[in-house]
């Protein structure tokens, strides 16, 4: 099935109107669903200007704009997302061109892009989208508590994730996290079982018993489960890699404990599974997600839109279309666009942290990685597992210094088409070194894939290599019979369709004035981060953070609740009857609209359907599992 | 203040809400008062059975509602009304599964359900095929699992299940019955690992599973384990083992455990017994070393186990003297780690017969 069919919903990229360059307005509210009347006159003032609608920017300015403050959000890209975009091929293009040229106002802290494209014509450019910055969601975190409070969760629509492979000894060993999993598990000896649970159990309440690894807070993570817990080599890179999503070894038993929690606490709480991904592009739909709760609550949007001049006497702003805005509270600058006259406000000091990606689409639809009814899956390869090429500018081989995490994704996830699989490779390990690793990551995957997909190879399978699904039946773990592969020699070559690297520094922000910096998304896998700095700015904007996004829709939510519980009586009551609750149901829901915008009818039907959507189990509904 | 709903409305919405609850208060009302006059008067029509579809959605838990249901529905087969009874009947089973989803707890709406299906063969001119009532039954098996999906520990879901499977086991012709049922209760053996795997702390599986075993070690499904008890014991101990180290603060393996040492074996052959118990103390006294050694103290279900088995063996006939004397120290153990148990781990002494031990002490 073509992955642009009618009957799915299309993503916000393809619903906003800048997909259409013949369409493309000057000011957004271009985005679907909230067709405000065009301002005849460009706001002479305002009192928080954000440049870059990149997730924390957006979330800063939807938070400000519930509060009631002016918001003015721009971008100089024609498209939301900036650092946290999810883009469309010829999106990439133009990104790669500016970023290379340098010269561009919007995509500073990002170099050395490389594209490969080998076969343009079979890529069919409006079915992929590439996020800058994959991430995804733990069940249990602020941005979740976020999403739910501020109904962006509406917008969107979410995944579980719930396959994480480590790659070990020339194979993927799949995650134990939760006490079935472990139960079930055939590989585990007995005492290992006990010593894996205990440990996830002390973990959950790890807060309330200091006295078992304070002594430890600050040594390294690993020699805490090995001394206290007497697990070893593979359980511990499960634990260090896969929950506790660490990149490194050396990560302290403080931080890693908490990382663990954060992963455990987040299992079973909309299903088993710990994390979550936002179909059709991650970041990208998250931030335009909360561009579009701003403009319900009154933010001004302008896209392709570029600050030229800032007067710090006057606070005047004049843009690259001429008009100009007095900022009468502060700047807030995406660092990826900072325009020329801001940059003196910069702290020139932070050091800077090179994060490189490498994403690729393959021929394939590696379903095999995937857990059933899941179109995503989470791979890390620990330090030291992988040996890069050897060549001129590197001539002795070397193995990798920090993890490789890998986010992969099918054609369900909305990202590729049917066939193909995205793989977004990510390191923290700077420079050349950097990119070798991840060049040698993806040859692994390219080997284990393809030895997956040889039908024709025979293969030994162990005990060992027996594990049980949920439902308690026994499955070759196919992704762990690596060993039996060595010396496996591919009968065919994997397609790439699309490759592209490239580096981007992680800036910290520096405050010196009015002028307010956010941050270049970290290497962190999940969306931890995002909020907790939008919070602190918008403190540092508004003088607290009490009010921070304190809306409440709860009445709204009680009036579903009613709606449903009239509708679910109507199945039982005779025709006649039932269209006319129908009816007026409908319009009680019309009639509660969550904000006083002027919506169009076809907006106010895709609101209504979304509501639909959401009603049925609640947030769990909207996902696809 | 997380995860309380904030309450300083303003006077005008507290006034709406106020105003809302009474416009709810005063529909319920007046639909009781309506149904209840309705079945004063023996009103057994359509009409009062859409008001108390209405009643009942609003309270699911009214009992008397629910009867009148039945009354109405009765009356109206009894009178052979021009009413196609099989729609009727189906929109009954589709208001209870409506119902289900949001209440899956409440006692009236499962108890509808099994009275509805119990009546379809009543219905006038209704025929009845085997094929059509073992689809019905088929199709009850399904939607309980769907629910157990849901919520896996609902005991009504799991009383509901041995309820279908009971009926389908009863449809099957008399030369039949016994492999039918030989044959449902193997799959739902089968059922209970799959949702035991799924959440171990499931103990209304565990209790199904126990309900099971007996059935099927009475007449083994040709082929399976059952056909040879003592197999079966090995591996249902090797299983057992399995979640006692995964988790050994989890109850509720561990009272299958007891309901297998103390209800099933007495049922086996002698020989067999003393072999288990031997077997199972010495897994049991591990793994409480193991957590001795880690915590520093024992295992509260390990003692626990340790008492089941030297109950057993005394009344097996291991050494007397010696079983009282260790049971005497498990028992002083129990009680210094859950003293707020003493009677109940003394009582453990005394279901061996030593309670003048006790006082002689």
């Amino acid at each position: 099935m073509s992955y642009l069919t009618a009957e799915r919903r299309p993503s916000m990229v393809e619903r906003r109107a800048s997909m259409d360059p013949q369409s493309r307005p000057l000011f957004i509210p271009h985005l679907a669903g909230l067709e405000k009347p065009f301002a005849d006159t460009i706001p002479t003032e305002t009192d928080v200007l954000v440049i870059g609608t990149g997730l924390t920017e957006s979330i800063l300015a939807a938070s400000l704009a519930w509060s009631g403050s002016e918001v003015l959000h721009i971008d100089a890209n024609s498209y939301y997302g900036d650092t946290t975009a999810a883009l469309t091929i010829d999106q990439i293009k133009q990104w790669v061109q500016h970023v290379n040229s340098g010269a561009s106002a919007s995509h500073q802290n990002y170099r050395g892009a490389l594209l490969y494209i080998p076969r343009p014509s079979v890529l069919q450019l409006r079915e992929y989208l590439i996020d800058l910055t994959p991430k995804f969601l733990f069940a249990k975190s602020d941005l979740l508590d976020l999403l739910v409070k501020s109904r962006v969760f509406q917008y969107l629509e979410f995944q579980s994730l719930s396959s994480f492979h480590v790659f070990e000894n020339d194979c993927f060993e799949k995650m134990n996290n939760s006490k079935e999993s472990i139960f079930t598990d055939q590989s585990l000896t007995l005492a290992t079982k006990r010593h894996l649970m205990k440990f996830l159990k002390f973990v959950l309440e790890y807060p309330e018993t200091p006295e078992l690894w304070h002594d430890y807070a600050d040594k390294p993570l690993t020699q805490f489960i090995s001394e206290r817990y007497k697990l070893d080599g593979p359980q511990i890179n499960e634990i260090v890699f896969s929950i506790a999503l660490s990149t490194s070894t050396a990560i302290s038993t403080a931080e890693g404990l908490q990382r663990i929690r954060r992963s455990l606490t987040s299992y079973d709480i909309y299903g088993k599974f710990p994390v979550l991904v936002s179909k059709y592009g991650g970041p990208g739909e998250v931030s335009q997600g909360f561009c579009r709760s701003a403009a319900v609550a009154g933010a001004t949007y302008k896209l392709g839109n570029s600050m030229i001049a800032y007067d710090a006497e006057k606070k005047l702003a004049t843009f690259n279309d001429g008009s100009r805005v007095v900022v009468k509270e502060k700047i807030v600058c995406s660092q990826s666009q900072v325009p020329q006259n801001l940059l003196r406000f910069q702290d020139q000091k932070t050091e800077k942290v090179e994060i490189t990606r490498l994403i690729a689409i393959v021929e394939k639809d590696c379903a095999a990685w995937f857990a059933e009814n899941e179109h995503s899956a989470f791979v890390v390869f620990p330090p030291d597992s992988l040996q890069t090429a050897v060549s001129k500018s590197a001539p002795t081989p070397a193995t990798n210094k920090t993890a490789v995490q890998i986010i992969i994704q099918g054609a369900g996830a909305g990202v590729v088409p049917a066939g193909q699989c995205l793989w977004s490779l990510t390191t923290t390990t700077p420079g050349d070194a950097g990119r070798r690793e991840l060049e040698a990551a993806l040859m692994q995957m390219e080997k284990s894939l393809l030895r997956e997909s040889d039908e024709e190879y025979e293969l030994a399978v162990t005990p060992n290599d027996v594990i049980y699904n949920a439902q308690g039946t026994p499955i070759i773990n196919s992704l762990r019979v690596g060993d039996a592969f060595k010396g496996f020699a591919p009968r065919e070559k994997l397609t790439y369709l699309f490759k592209l690297m490239f580096s981007q520094l992680t800036a910290a922000s520096g405050v010196t004035s009015d002028v307010l910096f956010t941050e270049m998304p970290s290497a962190e896998i999940s969306y931890d981060g995002f909020v907790a700095e939008a919070r602190a700015l918008y403190e540092r904007i508004t003088g607290s953070s009490d009010d921070f996004f304190d809306v409440d829709f709860e009445d709204e939510d009680e009036e579903m609740a009613a709606v449903e519980e009239d509708e679910s009586m109507d199945v039982d009551e005779a025709d006649g009857k039932r269209s006319r609750r129908g009816s007026s149901a409908r319009s009680s829901r019309n009639g509660s609209v969550i904000v006083p915008v002027n919506m169009s009818m076809s907006s106010a039907k895709d609101r209504d359907d979304e509501a639909m959507r959401t009603q049925d189990d609640e947030f769990a509904a909207g996902m696809d599992l | 203040m997380h995860g309380v709903k904030r309450t300083h409305l303003s006077a005008q919405l507290r006034e709406q809400k106020r105003q809302q609850d009474s416009n709810k208060i005063a529909t319920y009302r007046r639909l009781n008062e309506q149904i209840l006059a309705l079945r004063e008067a023996h009103d057994y029509s359509l009409e009062s059975l859409a008001k108390n579809s209405q009643l009942l959605a609003l309270n699911p838990e009214y009992y008397s509602a629910w009867n009148y249901r039945r009354e109405i529905l009765l009356a109206l087969m009894a009178a052979l009304a021009d009413v196609d009874f099989v729609d009727l009947f189906n929109r009954e089973l589709h208001f209870t599964l409506l119902h289900l989803k949001r209440f899956p707890k409440c006692y009236w709406i499962w108890n509808h359900r099994v009275w509805v299906l119990q009546h379809f063969p009543d219905i006038p001119s209704m025929e009845i095929t085997p094929a059509l009532i073992a689809k019905v039954w088929q199709t009850e098996l399904a939607i309980v699992a769907k629910l157990l999906e849901q919520d896996s520990r609902n005991f009504h879901g799991w009383h509901y299940r041995r309820f279908v499977t009971g009926q389908m086991a009863a449809l099957a012709t008399d030369h039949e019955t016994g492999a039918a049922r030989v044959q449902l209760a193997n799959i739902e053996f089968e059922y209970t690992t799959q949702k035991i795997n799924a959440n171990l702390s499931n103990y209304s599986a565990w209790h199904q599973r126990s309900k099971l075993v007996p059935q099927l070690l009475l007449s083994p499904p040709p082929g399976s384990l059952f056909e040879r008890p003592s197999e079966f014991l090995t591996t249902e101990i090797a299983y057992l083992t399995n979640a006692m180290y995964t988790d050994a603060a989890d109850s509720s393996h561990w009272l299958y455990l007891h309901w297998l040492l103390c209800e099933l074996l007495p049922t086996m052959p002698e020989a067999e017994q003393m072999a288990t118990l031997v077997k199972v103390q010495g897994v049991v006294e591990e793994l409480n070393e193991l957590e001795v050694e880690d915590d520093g103290v024992d295992n509260k279900w390990c003692l626990v186990c340790m008492g089941w088995i030297k109950k057993e063996m005394y009344r097996i006939g291991g050494d007397k003297g010696k079983l009282v004397e260790e049971m005497l120290v498990l028992v002083a153990k129990l009680v210094e780690i859950d003293p707020m148990r003493k009677g109940r781990w003394e009582d453990l002494v005394g279901s061996i017969g030593v309670e003048h031990e006790i006082q002689h002490r």
